[in-house]
């Protein structure tokens, strides 16, 4: 009955079960009859999950529990008409959800809107109502374009829904500043961040630094061949063995295109050059992460924190910061003037910012911390390493022109 | 009761006919007049028509699949000596009872590029044996999805057939094959044809194979378009286009549905002259154990494979790593179990949701079941196909009237239902009330109505007169509604994924949402949870899903 389900059966009525429930009837009773089986066999029972529970054939009482009701009607045994039960049950529910309600209402609760992986979100929202009794956190987690593209839906529909957003890339955050969505919080957290993490105005902050990383598959590619910069990509050894997430998608990927571009070393022959090595499109950075630990692909362009994750849990990957230009991504985060729930948001904020936030983020999920004050993971880039310039200006400027030119390049 | 009528009735025409004809007039209006502009502007764009020729050629193909699949193994348990048979009559349903999305993570883990099959086959011969993320995967997944439409209308055919025809054919002195070619296939396309219909829009309405096998390679159908569409923002030029592309897709269920009609229409006649028996079995000699090893290699191929794939998935302690003891771990589950407040949160969520659609569902369908088939009311036809509307389109048709309909707050209430639990449920009472409507009109139809008019004579009100006499006969065909409606609603996603919230994930979603965030293991664990779940569930409740009043 499961593939019955909405997706597939979309047909009139009741015509399939019926016949479906026609034939297990003939085929329960048959069985019954021929087999003179004390009990069905498992293969059958699970074949009288449609059995009409008023079978002319009796059948044994020990697993069709419902069968002695079909003996004498049911109208006759039950009394209470099954719409009051319904309504019973109904109400009882309401009541439930309704003491569960009240209890959630007691507390601040910020609902973030945020592309951090759910696995890695979750932990975090244990942390902080750990460490911060009486504040909740909600999550909806996707994409940082998914993000936006809700964000704008619910502008339309009438109210942001979130208190928070914590996404990639920072152009947008920077847009939602210019179109005047964003609350301005400063505190003692906010203030011990460098100047380079957070706004003038102290209307968003750095919560994690993004570090771009090729990633790849140690069983596929052997420590010799590794790759060390963004040019061994388009060396032959990894021709039609590699992966970008998509910026449509992620953007992650939208800002280390707009660095690429608008760096003298690279620019737009680089992207086509990557196509010309059979780089393959990819749909975010989870999968793709995914893909190359299960060397669907050979190496990819992936963040720091998720590869270093997978890695600890035993998956045959590794990475490294691009010798000739590596890409990092001051991820912001800002809370919504539209905020009901500004105590619980600002709370968020200045958690995530803190020296023991930073730490469980560092600790749990592997991030670049962003205060000076926190030791980076196992793993993090030398202070020295040549860095690639990221200009928010320039992505916002660009982005229709980085989607254009990562789709003509890469290959589906 | 004429009050309940009256709250029936508004709650069709709030839940089905204003978003109905929402998502009509806004897919022809442009600028405030009547316009095909944003019919054109969908269908000229390229990857649109693109998405269209591959819903249409990918559902043909998995129809003629699934067609086949479907007789050949009806007639294999129906009309053959075959051992074992009986078993196997039941084992070919599997797939009918996992949900299409779980069904296509679980043979990708088979069949991807790196799936275990793929892999043994790298070590034995290189290469790869077959990448189901790509167009011909994705119909194998579809055509092993809605076989069991073909299989389970051809199994009633095949025992129903009228045998004199046929005898008479072989008195007559015809062979075998002249009988087959003459007699049967004639007799039985119609029946070939409806389940055929059935499976075709079973699959172009599919959402989740199309998404998790074809998102990958770039493998666009309609329904992942629309998705897409959606999901990219939802400011008015966008929904109109969706609008527009999606009634292209209603219009293609729809034709497949009245297709259907006429079909069944017509089987009906030739079922109903003549209930023959068992048939003609055909001795198949020292065939009959390569067709049983057949049949179950099938099962083993097509139902315990991949199960077996996604439950070792859901055991892998990280993606990638070689398979062997060591690699086995619980931690998924320990995870989902303790540090997944979302998934929990999805699970009471679907929970919440499956319950009261199911309870509304029902309600409000009695009612118009009983306006329709025994009060008789002007229009009943209209409210007949009104409330099996959502049902005969597919569902993403259904989300986007809805988002059209209640995107905007509501007027007085001031407030808008889109991004939230609500929109869920009233997507779900829309999509579903069929089943209640279909089971209580159903009912009706066998229930005399001496027994209400008996009621009448003897004293009782029109309203004693229902509640004393129709109400209890019908409860088993509500009961019955009630869980045909509560156990495809705990693991809905085509309606899921267009209109979750950030407080309203559902469990279809859920696994959804780990696939795509390339969180494989975890959504596998996810999805053996939920198979087990419903597996248990099924069996509870199964008995009491009997469609027929209780009368004895």
């Amino acid at each position: 009955m499961a593939f019955a389900s909405p997706e597939t059966l979309s047909i009139i009525g009741q015509q399939v079960l019926d016949v479906a429930l026609d034939n297990f009837e003939a085929l329960f009773e048959t069985h019954i009859a021929e087999s003179r089986l004390s009990r069905p066999s498992p293969v059958l029972r699970f074949a009288l999950i449609f059995q009409s529970n008023c079978s002319p054939n009796p059948t044994p009482r020990n697993f069709l529990s419902a069968y002695p009701a079909c003996i004498s009607p049911p109208q006759e045994k039950r009394k209470v008409s099954i719409v009051k039960r319904l309504l019973r049950s109904t109400a009882g529910l309401l009541a439930a959800l309704a003491v569960a309600g009240a209890a959630l209402a007691q507390g601040g609760t910020a609902l973030i809107y945020t592309s951090v992986p759910q696995n890695l979100i979750d932990v975090l929202e244990a942390a902080f109502e750990r460490d911060n009794p009486g504040y909740q956190l909600d999550v909806f987690r996707g994409g940082t374009a998914a993000i936006l593209a809700r964000v704008s839906a619910e502008r339309q529909a009438g109210a942001i829904a979130a208190d928070l957003i914590w996404v990639a890339d920072p152009s947008e955050i920077i847009a939602l500043k210019q179109e005047g969505l964003l609350l301005e919080h400063s505190s003692a957290e906010t203030e011990a961040l460098p100047a380079a993490f957070r706004d003038p105005d102290n209307q968003y902050f750095a919560g994690r630094v993004l570090g771009i990383v090729i990633a790849y598959n140690t069983l596929m590619v052997d420590g010799a061949n590794a790759p060390q910069g963004w040019r061994d990509l388009l060396d032959p050894r990894f021709q039609g063995q590699t992966g970008f997430p998509t910026p449509a998608n992620s953007g992650a990927s939208m800002v280390t295109i707009g660095a690429l571009l608008a760096s003298e070393d690279f620019g737009e022959e680089f992207i086509a050059e990557l196509g010309a090595n059979g780089m393959r499109q990819l749909r975010n950075n989870g999968d793709a992460a995914q893909m190359t630990a299960t060397g669907e692909v050979h190496a990819s362009i992936g963040l720091d924190f998720q590869i270093r994750g997978l890695k600890e849990q035993g998956s045959p990957i590794d990475y490294v910061y691009p010798a000739d230009g590596a890409v990092f991504i001051p991820s912001p985060m800002a809370i919504f003037n539209t905020s009901e729930n500004q105590d619980a948001a600002r709370a968020f904020v200045d958690y995530i910012l803190s020296q023991e936030g930073q730490q469980v983020l560092v600790e749990e999920a592997n991030f670049i911390p962003v205060r000076d004050d926190v030791t980076g993971p196992q793993g993090a880039p030398a202070a020295d390493i040549s860095q690639l310039e990221i200009d928010p200006d320039f992505i916002a400027e660009n982005r229709e022109r980085i989607l254009e030119l990562y789709e003509s390049n890469i290959s589906p | 009761m004429p009050a309940l009528f009256v709250l029936a009735l508004a709650l069709l025409g709030v839940l089905v006919a204003y978003p109905m004809l929402a998502l009509v007039v806004t897919a022809f209006t442009h600028q405030g007049s009547p316009s095909l502009h944003h019919l054109i502007t969908a269908l000229s764009q390229s990857e649109n028509l693109n998405a269209l020729w591959n819903s249409l050629w990918i559902s043909v193909l998995a129809t003629a699949g699934a067609t086949i699949i479907g007789t050949a193994l009806a007639w294999s348990v129906a009309r053959t000596d075959m051992p074992g048979r009986k078993v196997l009559r039941a084992l070919f349903l599997i797939p009918f009872l996992i949900p299409p999305f779980i069904y296509a993570l679980a043979i990708q883990q088979l069949l991807g590029p790196i799936g275990y099959l793929n892999r043994f086959w790298r070590e034995l011969a290189g290469g790869i044996l077959f990448d189901i993320n790509s167009a011909p995967g994705i119909i194998i997944v579809l055509a092993l999805g809605s076989y069991p439409f073909a299989y389970l209308t051809m199994l009633t055919a095949f025992e129903r057939l009228p045998v004199e025809l046929e005898e008479a054919a072989q008195i007559s002195g015809a062979s075998r094959w002249h009988v087959i070619r003459t007699v049967t296939l004639p007799m039985l396309a119609p029946t070939i044809g409806a389940g055929a219909v059935l499976a075709f829009v079973a699959s172009i309405s599919n959402f989740g194979v199309p998404a998790i096998l074809g998102f990958r390679r770039g493998i666009q159908v309609l329904t992942t378009r629309i998705y897409e569409e959606i999901t990219r923002g939802v400011d008015s030029d966008r929904l109109a286009v969706a609008a527009a592309l999606s009634l292209v897709l209603g219009l293609f269920g729809g034709a497949g549905i009245l297709l259907q009609r006429l079909l069944s229409g017509r089987r009906k006649f030739t079922l109903i002259s003549g209930r023959g028996g068992s048939g003609d079995i055909m001795r198949l000699g020292p065939f009959r154990w390569a067709m049983t090893s057949f049949g179950w290699t099938f099962v083993i191929l097509t139902s315990i494979l991949p199960l077996a794939a996604i439950l070792l998935t859901s055991l892998l302690q990280a993606p990638g790593v070689p398979l062997s003891l060591d690699a086995i771990s619980l931690r998924w589950f320990e995870r989902l179990m303790v540090a997944s407040p979302r998934i929990q949160q999805a699970a009471l969520n679907s929970l919440f949701l499956a319950f009261f659609a199911a309870t509304v569902t029902t309600l409000v369908g009695t009612v118009l079941g009983f306006l329709i088939g025994r009060a008789r009311v002007p229009g009943a036809g209209f409210i007949d196909w009104l409330a099996t509307l959502p049902y005969s389109i597919p569902g993403t048709v259904v989300a986007i009237a809805m988002i059209l309909a209640w995107l905007q707050p509501i007027p007085l209430l001031g407030f808008s239902i889109y991004n939230t639990i609500w929109i869920l449920l009233v997507a779900y009472v829309a999509r579903y009330l069929a089943f209640a409507v279909r089971g209580s009109l159903a009912s009706l139809q066998q229930i005399g109505e001496t027994l209400e008019e008996a009621a009448r004579i003897s004293g009782a009100t029109p309203w004693q007169s229902t509640r004393d006499v129709l109400v209890p006969l019908l409860r088993p065909a509500m009961r019955s509604a009630w869980i045909l409606v509560f156990i495809p609603a705990l693991q809905e996603l085509t309606l899921s994924a267009l209109l979750v919230g950030p407080r309203s994930q559902t469990l279809g979603y859920a696994v959804f949402n780990l696939q795509d965030g390339g969180l494989i293991n975890l959504a596998a664990a996810l999805s053996v949870v939920m198979l087990t779940g419903l597996g248990i569930l099924t069996v509870i409740v199964g008995p009491l899903r009997s469609g027929r009043p209780g009368v004895s």
